[in-house]
């Protein structure tokens, strides 16, 4: 054990060491309540199954509750779409018609989730947007002075819309146009209003609705308390490989994130539930946290290798280091275009480490040609991040015409009987994301067993 | 249920001691943790994990309590740009200790429940929702951070 390790376990002992505490009065009536709130909730809920679809799935069979779920979700009942409210295509950027993607009952009062596409210009790509019309809409933007739904009214819904902002659009490559390059796109309310609902059949209700890109295979809420319900998937109709869904949320309970996995269960984002807007503490779009940003994978049978690695990093066309026969050059990626060549040194890639940039990233990987059974070189390491603190001879910093100021790394390890030497450089002013990345892409990184090529 | 209560609370003060380095809300963390478990304990899978989830509960509490604590800070910012709102020191004095609180939330209750609860990494896993490949990166990460914090203390 380090001497690190040693003195965390004394402290934390030290600080931690509150001795044993006895059960103040009134506890157990409030474990009762509790259990007695929880039944009714669940017999609530078995109900609103056995009458219908529920729009929020909890995990598990229909009518076992999760683990800490708490029952006060409103009873949203999945109806039959042929006759749910549509707004008028009074905007003019509309493109196509709009399509009824989900639409039923939230505690008895209709609501219908409508998609649709719009562009505010011939030379603009059409944007994605959501139309919601139901309760959880006091207040919102009406786009047409009705007919509204039964049992929407100037106080207990509207309708409300939005698209995702054009000014995402010019910052992301192709559509849907997702900020940041997130996988989830996620807001509180349906545009306009505040998405908070205070006469809805007796019960503050929220409505969050949301798009995710078409990687996203599986979307759950998970809450403070642990439990975990599934939201379901509503398939956009152009298929355009994007996803839309609409859940109601009690306001009690907005605490907790959305998570989005992709079909192998991989976590993708992360999008926290905003805070109740009339609360003074919630937010409109949730700030989104992309976990993993893989977008495309090489997988080269040549080298007996695949790595996976996000759409806006760029592997070399060319070898950066065509001079070096042994180790030999398999793999090179950046977050900016790469420059082979550079005289100074044949055993680095300087032109590609000369023009990285205070926020760039760069990943070079070579394979050794004649491997003598070098028991000193490393195993893989089990997280790339860690490994990058052992010391390796990395002399790329005196093949470079001027001093640059950036954080940079050499290594071998070897993995499936071969070894291979990585060279890892960042600028001092990387962003985390990126920083998340390059660890995700090595750590992702899978060789084969040489076949002798 | 006095008797799960005297075993197991203290424990769970402790840790929420050391996720919020507040000792009264740790106290009403753990409390409300014991409350939302005792309630289910009839209908957990494995009983005998119950401090699994105790431990999840107050997690997921602490970590709930400080993202509220943000928006408050933000929000009183926001609404009061005037005063320089800052969050509430902590009342523990260790150097150690104030390092750990330095890493992010994630980070911190790995490091927590690694060294204080003395879990597993797969354990740590379970309670964090993530693979122990996950929690070793979270653990050296984390433990990076102490390595800098307390250098810098030490020069100073």
């Amino acid at each position: 054990m380090n001497d690190l390790e040693s003195r965390l376990r004394q402290s934390l002992a030290e600080i931690g060491n509150v001795g044993a505490r006895s059960m103040p009065g009134g506890t157990q009536r409030r474990i009762r309540a509790r259990r007695v709130g929880k039944a009714v909730a669940g017999l609530v809920s078995l109900s609103a199954f056995v009458v219908g679809v529920g729009l929020m799935v909890p995990r598990g069979t229909q009518g076992e509750r999760p683990a800490g779920s708490d029952g006060d979700w409103p009873v949203v009942v999945v109806g039959n779409p042929d006759d749910a409210y549509v707004g008028p295509s009074t905007n003019e950027h509309v493109v196509g018609d709009k399509h009824v993607l989900l639409s039923g009952t939230v505690n008895g009062s209709e609501f219908s989730f409508v998609g649709y596409q719009s562009a505010e210009g011939a030379e603009q790509s059409p944007t994605p947007c959501l139309e919601v019309a139901g309760p959880a809409i006091p207040g919102a933007r009406l786009e047409s002075p009705g007919p509204y739904p039964p049992g929407i009214d100037a106080t207990t819904g509207g309708v409300g819309g939005y698209c995702v902002p054009s000014t995402q659009i010019e910052e992301e490559i192709g559509w849907p146009p997702f900020p940041d390059g997130t996988d989830v796109f996620m807001r509180t309310g349906a545009g306009g209003g505040s998405g908070v609902c205070d006469n809805c059949a007796g019960q503050r209700s929220v409505v969050v609705t949301g798009f995710v890109t078409g990687r996203v295979a599986r979307l759950e809420v998970r809450l403070e308390d642990g439990s975990v319900r599934d939201v379901p998937l509503a398939t956009w109709p152009n298929d355009d490989g994007v996803g839309a869904f609409i859940f109601f949320p009690p306001t009690a309970y907005l605490v907790g994130d959305v998570l989005a996995y992709d079909g192998d269960g991989r976590l993708l984002a992360r999008a926290p539930l905003c805070g109740p807007p009339d609360g003074g503490s919630g937010c409109d779009v949730s700030p989104t946290e992309q976990i993993v940003a893989m977008a495309e994978t090489k997988t080269d049978a040549q080298q007996d290798f695949a790595i996976s690695y996000p759409s806006d990093w760029s592997p070399a066309s060319e070898i950066l280091t065509p001079d070096l026969t042994d180790p030999r050059e398999i793999f090179a990626l950046a977050t900016y275009p790469l420059r082979p060549g550079g005289s100074s040194c044949a055993h680095f890639p300087v032109n590609a480490i000369e023009d990285l940039g205070p926020t760039d990233a760069l990943i070079w990987l070579t394979e050794r040609q004649q491997v003598s059974g070098n028991a000193s070189t490393s195993a893989r390491p089990s997280a790339f991040e860690t490994w990058n603190n052992i010391p390796g001879v990395d002399e790329s910093a005196f093949c470079l015409a001027a001093p640059k100021n950036f954080v940079h790394h050499y290594g071998e390890f070897s993995d499936a009987g071969r070894v291979f030497g990585l060279y890892v450089a960042y600028g001092t002013s990387v962003s985390p994301k990126t920083l998340s990345e390059l660890w995700a892409i090595l750590d992702g990184m899978s060789f084969a067993t040489s076949s002798g090529t | 249920l006095a008797e799960i209560y005297e075993r197991h609370v203290g424990r769970m003060v402790g840790l929420a001691r050391l996720l919020t380095g507040d000792s009264a809300a740790a106290e009403d963390i753990a409390h409300d943790a014991f409350i939302k478990a005792a309630s289910k304990m009839g209908t957990l899978r494995d009983p005998e994990r119950l401090d699994t989830y105790m431990q999840r509960t107050v997690v997921n509490l602490c970590h709930s309590r400080g993202r509220r604590r943000a928006l408050e800070i933000s929000w009183l910012r926001r609404a009061r740009p005037a005063d320089d709102v800052q969050p509430a020191a902590t009342e523990i004095r260790d150097e150690v200790w104030t390092a750990v609180l330095r890493p992010p939330d994630r980070q911190r209750a790995a490091v927590v429940l690694r060294f204080y609860e003395d879990q597993s990494e797969e354990r740590v896993g379970q309670i964090l929702n993530c693979s122990p490949k996950a929690v070793n990166a979270l653990v050296d990460r984390a433990k990076r951070t102490l390595r800098d914090a307390l250098a810098e203390e030490e020069e100073r």
